[in-house]
Formats: structure tokens, C-alpha cells, sequence
């Protein structure tokens, strides 16, 4: 005789697992309690990590040598991250500076000071558009504050999507989502950063070296400038060194 | 928190000192909890307590189910189902069927505007749903039961190594190694650490360096493409989400390992598939499994006609989809992985019996073949619309002869030889368990490779960039 289950599921149609016991394939893989355990390849994993760890710490040591042969120092990398930190002292009646490299590499924030009787907060950025920031301190209810804009026509009206554009964007995006877990890496990566000559992802990480390799491009292809090695580093030690001229002129 | 972030790197460090410090078992649990929903709360604290609700609930409602007669306990399991999926399609599908909902009326003449429901979507929430649907299914199916602790099951949905992006731990996967306190075997601990080591090298260095650019370049380019950059970017991004997925999954499992937990594999040399059936026992293992035994077989499986099994494939391909994002192009790769499923039985049917169709040559062209058709169904699931999809498409077949050249030669040598390297090495271990293959190496050389590897992964920098199935 049918139970009246099956009666019901029949009249229903409705899946099988509302009514019937789990197949023997099941059994294996759909929860019951399993004593499944990862094998573990027989290995002297402790003396290979003793010697991977003793070999990682020569490299580094030898690579952040060789880094600091070539000039570089250590210093902050310039992220959104950091932008954000920044970002967040904006206070009500704040001086901001905002814009492209011109801005960035081209102020004396101590000179500033002194000329405006308070110091202002830096907030422009390489090689991106002002828009997207003075239209985020423009939303700003907290802020009446002054703001200096730097304004290079092309980059200051890059279209949306564009690289100067998404720069800007990324920044501003990342003040207003930052998540806890970002603040705080950020705060254990500035000491590093502090440290370490190295960790320069614009000049020195792995993808900016491979970038750096002679490799020709096919004709015709639209394939974005590749700069010299060190361009960035040229590029900050020419800007101080401008300043240092300006700043005390004939002493060079 | 990421796997690739300083941030972790600390966490973990601090995790683990303390995690082994403490005598107790339950206090080692105990641990466990909070600094999973450490974890967790560093995106978003407030999506916690969320987790932690829909945990209680799926807790109690298991309860109910195992108490309850016959009739009632279907009652039980479809208030979790819904109350489960109602919080998925809350947060992930709500503007999505909004949308939807507004184009259909456009259609029949009435003019809605819906409100844009400006809703965040909590991390990881299309996997701690099914983690916790897991339980409520197992004990309405009679394999598991409820546990008494509400402590063991929250942490079993929340242990912070697979609680955002996988793998799908099941409940009852999970729950049993709570009983005991573990006791790591020999060179346990260092092997999680080698795990993660691998893991962190393959989303870094392989994912991020060496394949994201290109692939985000060329899906994100707004002109045509000639064939050698669409298939480039394809190829980037194939290998990419590989990397990507199964770089976070190798990580979930070290850092389990190290914690004493066992997880099991959730990628198996997917790459090397002959066939579709094939790549889905190898691609997202706990996914394939997860919707094989609660979707796939009780809605029948292929113990029904060859047409109703054909369509069970595709209902479930068609879920697949549209749980991995609330779009249409979603729906579209998870259909076309329907079809190739129901394409590949019939072949089945027709030419499993023919000695030729299991010789070598044969054998490796479908797997070829099968690498071929995952790639066209990876451009839905990567293009953000259908115009970029079909342009794509059009590129890759040869359409735009005309069309712009964007990637540097550079990048088309990193994309080849990755890709290369990947099919190589996914043919070589397709047959082997890769502990398997770490057993046959030479000492010198599990050191050299694992030393290679972590001074890539310091010297690549990475941006900690979020891996991809954070978003679904």
C-alpha cells in the first residue's frame, strides 16, 4: 500500500529531498559527520622553513641594498590610503590644496605656513584631476574652509573613466568606504614604509620591473608611454631641488 | 580583512600564538569565535550582528526541525530556506529585481520609477548562507544531527579561513572536528603555512601581476579589439579568476591546517577537464557538490527522462549563474554551462561506446575543447553588459580585423606563458592529488620553490586587491 506521503508528493510534484532518505552517495558527500583528514606530504617541513625563511631574509636584505645603491630612500608610498589619512584632517576652516603634480611637487607647505599663518593640508595628487575632490569638499557641510586649485586644463577636465579621473575618484571613494581593516593596515604599513627603501610599487615592484623590460610593441599598437627607470625618483629629486633653489637663491 | 594585507599578516600571527597558548578546548573555540567575527567586522561592523542573527536562527529552526514529526519538519526547513534566501535576495538581488520588475512593466505600457534601493552588500553573504543552510538541510535529510552548542555551530559558519569566499564548508563537515580538541600531526602546521604560501603567491604574483592588467584593459576597453587582444584578455582573465579563487582557497585551508581543522579541496586541476562534467567535479568543488546534493538530485538528477535530466542540468546551471551575481550576464554564463552539460550527454550517448573516442589524441583535443568553451562562457561572467560581451565575442571570431591593438607585447608573453604554464601543469597532476606531487619532490627543491615563491610575493608589493568572489 502507497503512504500517504508519497500520495502527496505525487499530487504536489514536489522535490524528492522533502521525502525520501539520502542515497549511499549522499552519505559520502552531503554532511554526514566525515573523519576526513588533509594528508600532510612526509617532509622536514621545519628544517625547510628554518632555510626558506634564512633565504627570504638575505634576498630581502640584498635587494633593499642594492634599492638604496640606486638612490632610493625610504618614504610613504603615495596611495589612497594615505590620501585618506590626510583627507580626514580637513577641519572647518582648513587651507587644502588640491590638484595635479604641479601642486604637489611645486609647494612649500613650511613656506606656507609661514605666509599664511597656518599650515595647509595637502591633498593633490600625480598625474589626476582636481574635480572629483572639489566637488567632494564642496559637498562637505563641515567644511567652509579655503581650497587652492591647481588646474592643468587636460587633466582638470579628463573625461569620466579616464586615468586622471579614476585616480581622483579612487581617493575620495576611499575616504568615504574605508573600511577598519584598511585604516588599520595602513597604519602598520607607514613604519614599514618608513623603513624600507624598497617598497616603491611605482618604480620597484615586480610588475613595474617586467614593465622596464626592452621588449618592442607591435606597430600600431595603443600601448600607454613607458617611462625611464627611476623617472619617479628624477622627477621628486628634480622638484626639491627646485625648491632648494628657489628657496635660497645663488646658493647653489 | 584580506589574505594579502598586512593587516592579516598580524592578525593571523596573533590568532595563532594565542590559539595554541590556551589549554582549554573550549576556550581555544571560544578564541575562535571572536576573532572570527573580528574578522568579519573589519569590512563592515554592523554586518556582523547580521551574521550572527541568521546563524541564531538557522541554529534554532535545526532544532525544531529535528524535533518535529514528519509533516512539521518540512514546515521547519522551508522557513530556514526562505528566511536564508530571503536575506540573499534582499541584499544581493534586491535592485536587481527592482530593475527587472520596472523593465517588464515598461513593457506592458506602465511607467514605474523604482526607488534605487542604496543597499551594501555584506561580504561573503552568498557563501555564509549556504554554510548555514547547510545545517538545517542535513538534519531535515536525517545525516546530521543538531548539535547542542551554539557556540560550535556559530563558529562552524563563521570560521574566519572560509567564512567570506569559500570553499562551502558544510556544517556537517565542520561540526565534527569541534568535538575533539585536534592535534596537529607531523609537519601539519608548516604545510598550512606552505599552503598559504602557494595561495598568497598565486593571487599576488600570478592574478593580480602578471594577468589582471590585461584583462581589465581589455574588458575595459570602450573600441573593437582584433582576435589576438580579445583572446588575450580572455585568456589573462581565465587564468586570473583561477588564480584568484584558487589562491584564496589554498590560503582558507593552510590557515585551517594550522588551526588543526581539515578542509576539503576545492579546486582539482579544473584546466586540465575533459568534458563539462568533468570541470565541474574540479572547478569550485564545493559549489559543484553543494548544488549536486541539494538542487541536482532532488529535483531528480538523471534517475528521470533524458529531457527532465537535461533540464534539471540547466535549472541548475541557471542558480549557479545568478548566485554568483545579480545579473543577466551571469545568468548567461551559468545557461551556456547548461547547455555545454546537456551538449556533452549526448555525446556521451552517442559516442562514449566508439573505442575511439577514448584514445589519447581524442582525449586531449576534448580537453582542449572543453578549456575553449570555458573561456567563451568566462567573457559573460567578466563583461559588465551584453554590448562589451558580444563585442568581445566579435573580436574573439575574428570580426573586427580592423580593430585596435592595446596590449603590449610584454603582456602577450605573460599571458601566454602563464597559460601555457597552467594547462601544462594541470595535465601533468590532473590524476594526482597535489600532496602527491609535493611527495615526489626533492627536498632541495620544495625549498627552493617555496623560497622563490615568498620572495616573489615580497617583492611583487601587491595593492591588496580584494579577490574576486569577495564580491559575490
Amino acid at each position: 500500500m502507497r503512504s500517504s506521503i508519497s500520495n502527496f508528493k505525487e499530487r504536489l510534484r514536489l522535490p524528492r529531498l522533502f521525502f525520501r532518505k539520502p542515497s549511499r552517495e549522499e552519505q559520502i558527500h552531503g554532511g554526514p559527520p566525515l573523519e576526513f583528514e588533509r594528508p600532510i606530504p612526509p617532509a622536514p617541513w621545519r628544517g625547510i622553513a628554518v632555510v626558506v625563511t634564512i633565504v627570504v631574509i638575505a634576498a630581502t636584505t640584498v635587494w633593499e641594498l642594492y634599492c638604496r645603491s640606486l638612490g632610493y630612500t625610504p618614504t610613504l608610498n603615495d596611495n589612497e590610503d594615505l590620501w585618506t589619512l590626510r583627507r580626514r584632517v580637513v577641519a572647518p576652516e582648513s587651507i587644502v590644496i588640491i590638484g595635479d603634480s604641479r601642486a604637489w611637487f611645486d609647494v612649500d607647505l613650511d613656506e606656507l605656513q609661514k605666509g599664511l599663518g597656518k599650515r595647509p593640508i595637502q591633498l593633490a595628487m600625480g598625474g589626476s584631476t582636481a574635480f572629483p575632490v572639489l566637488a567632494d569638499l564642496a559637498d562637505d557641510k563641515n567644511f567652509h574652509g579655503t581650497i587652492i586649485c591647481s588646474v592643468v586644463p587636460h587633466l582638470f577636465f579628463a573625461p569620466p573613466g579616464s586615468p586622471p579621473m579614476e585616480r581622483a575618484e579612487k581617493g575620495v571613494k576611499r575616504f568615504h568606504n574605508q573600511t577598519p581593516a584598511q585604516r588599520v593596515s595602513e597604519y602598520l604599513a607607514m613604519p614599514v614604509e618608513g623603513h624600507v627603501a624598497f617598497l616603491k610599487p611605482d618604480d620597484l615592484s615586480l610588475e613595474a620591473l617586467l614593465n622596464q623590460l626592452p621588449i618592442p610593441n607591435r606597430p600600431g599598437a595603443l600601448v600607454p608611454p613607458r617611462f625611464p627607470p627611476t623617472f619617479k625618483l628624477k622627477i621628486e629629486n628634480v622638484a626639491h631641488e627646485c625648491a632648494r633653489n628657489a628657496l635660497n637663491p645663488g646658493a647653489n | 580583512m584580506l589574505f594579502n594585507s598586512l593587516t592579516f599578516v598580524v592578525f593571523f600571527t596573533i590568532v595563532v600564538t594565542l590559539y595554541w597558548s590556551l589549554q582549554g578546548w573550549e576556550l581555544r573555540k571560544n578564541l575562535l569565535v571572536v576573532v572570527s567575527y573580528i574578522f568579519y567586522g573589519a569590512w563592515n561592523p554592523p554586518f556582523a550582528a547580521l551574521l550572527f542573527s541568521t546563524t541564531c536562527m538557522d541554529f534554532w529552526l535545526g532544532r525544531q526541525i529535528a524535533k518535529a514529526h514528519v509533516h512539521r519538519k518540512r514546515r521547519w526547513l522551508v522557513a530556514s530556506v526562505c528566511m536564508n534566501l530571503s536575506m540573499l535576495g534582499f541584499f544581493k538581488y534586491g535592485n536587481f529585481l527592482l530593475q527587472n520588475f520596472q523593465w517588464l512593466l515598461a513593457r506592458i505600457g506602465i511607467v514605474y520609477q523604482p526607488p534605487h534601493l542604496d543597499i551594501l552588500l555584506p561580504v561573503g553573504i552568498s557563501f555564509y548562507t549556504f554554510h548555514s543552510l547547510s545545517y538545517t538541510l542535513d538534519i531535515y535529510r536525517g545525516v546530521l544531527q543538531p548539535t547542542r552548542s551554539l557556540r560550535d555551530f556559530v563558529l562552524a559558519v563563521s570560521f574566519f579561513p572560509q567564512l567570506v569566499a569559500g570553499p562551502i564548508v558544510r556544517a556537517g563537515d565542520f561540526l565534527p572536528q569541534l568535538r575533539h580538541p585536534p592535534r596537529l600531526k607531523e609537519g601539519q602546521f608548516f604545510w598550512g603555512l606552505a599552503l598559504m604560501t602557494l595561495g598568497l603567491f598565486e593571487k599576488i604574483v600570478l592574478a593580480d601581476t602578471l594577468l589582471s592588467g590585461s584583462a581589465d584593459r581589455v574588458f575595459g576597453y570602450a573600441g573593437s579589439l582584433v582576435a589576438l587582444d580579445s583572446w588575450g584578455g580572455v585568456l589573462a582573465f581565465a587564468g586570473q579568476i583561477f588564480f584568484d579563487f584558487a589562491g584564496y582557497s589554498l590560503c582558507a585551508i593552510g590557515a585551517a591546517l594550522t588551526l588543526g581543522f581539515h578542509l576539503k579541496d576545492n579546486f582539482r586541476f579544473p584546466y586540465a577537464a575533459i568534458g563539462f562534467s568533468d570541470f565541474w567535479r574540479r572547478w569550485h568543488i564545493s559549489l559543484s557538490t553543494f548544488l549536486r546534493d541539494y538542487l541536482y538530485i532532488p529535483l531528480g538528477g538523471n534517475q528521470v527522462r533524458p529531457f527532465r535530466a537535461a533540464l534539471n542540468l540547466v535549472i541548475v546551471m541557471f542558480l549557479g549563474g545568478l548566485w554568483h551575481g545579480a545579473a543577466w550576464t551571469f545568468v548567461v554564463w551559468g545557461l551556456l554551462h547548461g547547455s555545454y552539460l546537456v551538449i556533452e550527454r549526448v555525446f556521451r550517448v552517442l559516442f562514449e561506446a566508439k573505442r575511439w573516442a577514448s584514445t589519447l589524441p581524442v582525449r586531449v583535443l576534448a580537453g582542449f575543447a572543453t578549456y575553449a568553451a570555458v573561456c567563451v562562457a568566462w567573457v559573460f561572467f567578466r563583461a559588465p553588459d551584453f554590448t562589451i560581451a558580444s563585442r568581445m565575442l566579435g573580436g574573439m571570431f575574428g570580426q573586427h580585423p580592423h580593430g585596435d591593438a592595446i596590449l603590449t607585447t610584454r603582456e602577450l608573453l605573460q599571458i601566454g606563458s602563464v597559460t601555457i604554464g597552467v594547462i601544462a601543469m594541470h595535465w601533468a597532476m590532473r590524476d594526482n592529488a597535489f600532496e602527491t606531487a609535493v611527495m615526489r619532490l626533492p627536498h632541495w627543491a620544495i625549498t627552493a620553490i617555496g623560497s622563490a615563491m615568498a620572495c616573489a610575493i615580497i617583492f611583487t608589493q601587491g595593492t591588496s586587491n580584494a579577490f574576486i568572489y569577495f564580491q559575490f
